[in-house]
């Protein structure tokens, strides 16, 4: 049962194994966390629950990394971005598409297995249905 | 909340080593430290000796990987031959030593303590560049963040390119502070460079027969790689080795020390989320803008009434929002404002007149201390040929990482 998870980092990593974006809900104020988190910011209560979020949303900041971290330096260059999921939340993930994904640019996520985890991966969604 | 300090503070020494990343290649961060310490101490104007200091607080943000090395405040007061002094080390990431300012203000205005000593270093040089890069993204989120690929200069890039995108300013303007910033540390004995780009663009071209007619097509050249789009290699500050610690006392013990002293006119501190994401605006640093409400208010001046500030512009874009986020400029003018030279050396507000991180270096855990340093030697007008002209307010503005940490800090004749 999802309900029943606590709400770390490992549950979080879990659901993108199942292919799930999950975030944490207030039940007082209806805030939404990504990642979740067992108390809400927004208004203090610890009666929070999770939300299944559905990874569409535009780019509201972008970036290309050509120096990157040592694990990652095969990868470079590759493109990285804050994703504002229509639902509202925002987070940090690969987005495919080079220079030609923008902030403004609508985005949908797929999940990608990367090594040992599952990872979001966002592309423009003009060009996954042209 | 109160707004005002129990015992006026008032820095009456301040010393630093030069920033650089092969000058000090010999030296471990203790001997870095001691360096700064003592030159803090002589330069107390009617003498101070080592044991007049009754507690250090030591600004350092990865020792640990860097050298191997925990528990450095213990370690710096040994060095120092203060012990038993309470000594106290200060991690919040590039912010590391602000904070450390912060500290000990709050220990002389608890009249806790009527001298003490505040400093900061890093020696960062002990590592390749990528396992540095590694090392500075452990100040953002490591799960949500670098783990996930984000580098430290990619959030300021991302920072940028939703600046970019919300207000129309632009690559070219970042060019404009980091030439701005090379020019003012040239005056700066104690910067990592003191040159300016378009004497390395001349200098750079030459060796690979090149030739550059201005700074911008040297920047636009492959001269100038890419580190994170849109932010190139002349947009981040240098990896640098260094220290720097200024010597605090009350009001009316530092009378002893000084007829000069710089006072401590308002302070203000304040945190934000750690991952850049879960921010509602990604424009703007929220705890810069928290933080120097309080340190006005405590100072009972604006931003008006700043003649010069040191700004965390650990990228070119950090200097765009900290000048707009601390006041000198509406949000979304602090590019245009650097392109039409309103921060430059005696213009409107001269914003790093010291080069700033861009050009001083940044030796994460001394960069706070070092800007008092700044502050010092203008306020009493001691900055040579790259003096703020009858400086008699200014301020420094410190950042964690992203901004998790802001500190701000107004000082005065």
């Amino acid at each position: 049962m999802s309900e029943s998870k606590p709400f770390t980092a490992q549950s979080f990593q879990g659901f993108l194994e199942e292919q799930k974006l999950m975030g944490s809900r207030c039940k007082r104020c209806s805030a939404q966390q990504l990642p979740p988190r067992a108390a809400c910011p927004k208004c203090g209560s610890r009666e929070v629950e999770w939300v299944s979020l559905i990874p569409v949303g535009t780019v509201a900041a972008r970036t290309m990394i050509h120096a990157g971290p040592v694990a990652m330096a095969a990868k470079c260059p590759y493109t990285m971005g804050i994703v504002k999921l229509e639902a509202g939340p925002k987070i940090t993930a690969f987005i495919e598409g080079g220079p030609d994904v923008n902030v403004g640019t609508k985005v949908s996520g797929e999940f990608r297995k990367e090594g040992a985890k599952t990872q979001l991966v966002f592309k423009s969604v003009s060009a996954t249905s042209p | 909340m109160r707004h005002l300090l129990n015992h006026k503070v008032a820095v009456v020494g301040a010393g630093m080593t030069r920033f650089h990343h092969r000058l000090h290649a010999e030296k471990n961060s203790r001997e870095l430290f001691v360096e700064a310490a003592l030159e803090a101490v002589d330069s107390v104007d009617k003498g101070m000796t080592l044991k007049d200091i009754e507690s250090l607080y030591v600004g350092n943000f990865s020792s640990d990987l860097f050298e191997k090395q925990c528990h450095v405040a213990a370690l710096m007061a040994d060095w120092l031959g203060i012990n038993p002094v309470p000594a106290v080390r200060i991690e919040d990431a590039c912010a590391s030593s602000g904070i450390a300012m912060q500290m000990g203000v709050l220990g002389i205005a608890s009249g806790a303590f009527d001298v003490l000593m505040v400093g900061g270093v890093e020696k960062m040089r002990t590592l390749s560049t990528e396992a540095v890069t590694d090392t500075l993204a452990m100040a953002s989120d490591q799960i949500y963040e670098a783990s996930v690929g984000m580098t430290f200069p990619g959030l300021y890039a991302a920072m940028a390119s939703a600046h970019f995108a919300k207000y129309g300013s632009t690559w070219e303007q970042l060019c404009a502070i980091a030439i701005k910033n090379h020019h003012n540390a040239t005056m700066n004995p104690k910067a990592h460079f003191q040159e300016e780009i378009m004497d390395i663009a001349k200098r750079s071209g030459a060796q690979r027969g090149l030739t550059f007619n201005n700074e911008i097509e040297f920047l636009k050249s492959p001269l100038n790689p890419p580190v994170a789009y849109p932010l190139k290699l002349y947009d981040c500050c240098p990896v640098s080795d260094g220290a720097a610690a200024v010597i605090l006392a009350s009001e009316e013990v530092a009378k002893r020390y000084t007829d000069t002293p710089i006072l401590v006119k308002g302070i203000g501190q304040a945190s934000d989320t750690m991952a850049l994401h879960n921010r509602e605006d990604l424009t703007t640093l929220r705890a810069t803008v928290l933080a120097a409400k309080k340190a006005y208010e405590m100072a009972g001046m604006g931003p008006r009434d700043m003649d010069f500030a040191e700004v965390h512009d650990c990228f070119t874009i950090a200097e765009v929002l900290a000048t707009e986020d601390l006041g000198f400029f509406p949000k979304g003018q602090g590019g245009k404002a650097a392109e039409e030279g309103r921060t430059a050396l005696n213009a409107e507000v001269s914003v790093n007149p010291g080069g700033g991180l861009k050009a001083k270096g940044h030796p994460v855990g001394a960069t706070g201390a070092a800007m008092v340093y700044e502050v010092f030697k203008q306020l009493r007008g001691k900055a040579g040929s790259g003096q703020v002209k009858d400086a008699e307010t200014g301020l420094i503005h410190n950042v964690g990482a992203s901004g998790g940490t802001v500190v701000v800090q107004v000082y005065g004749r």
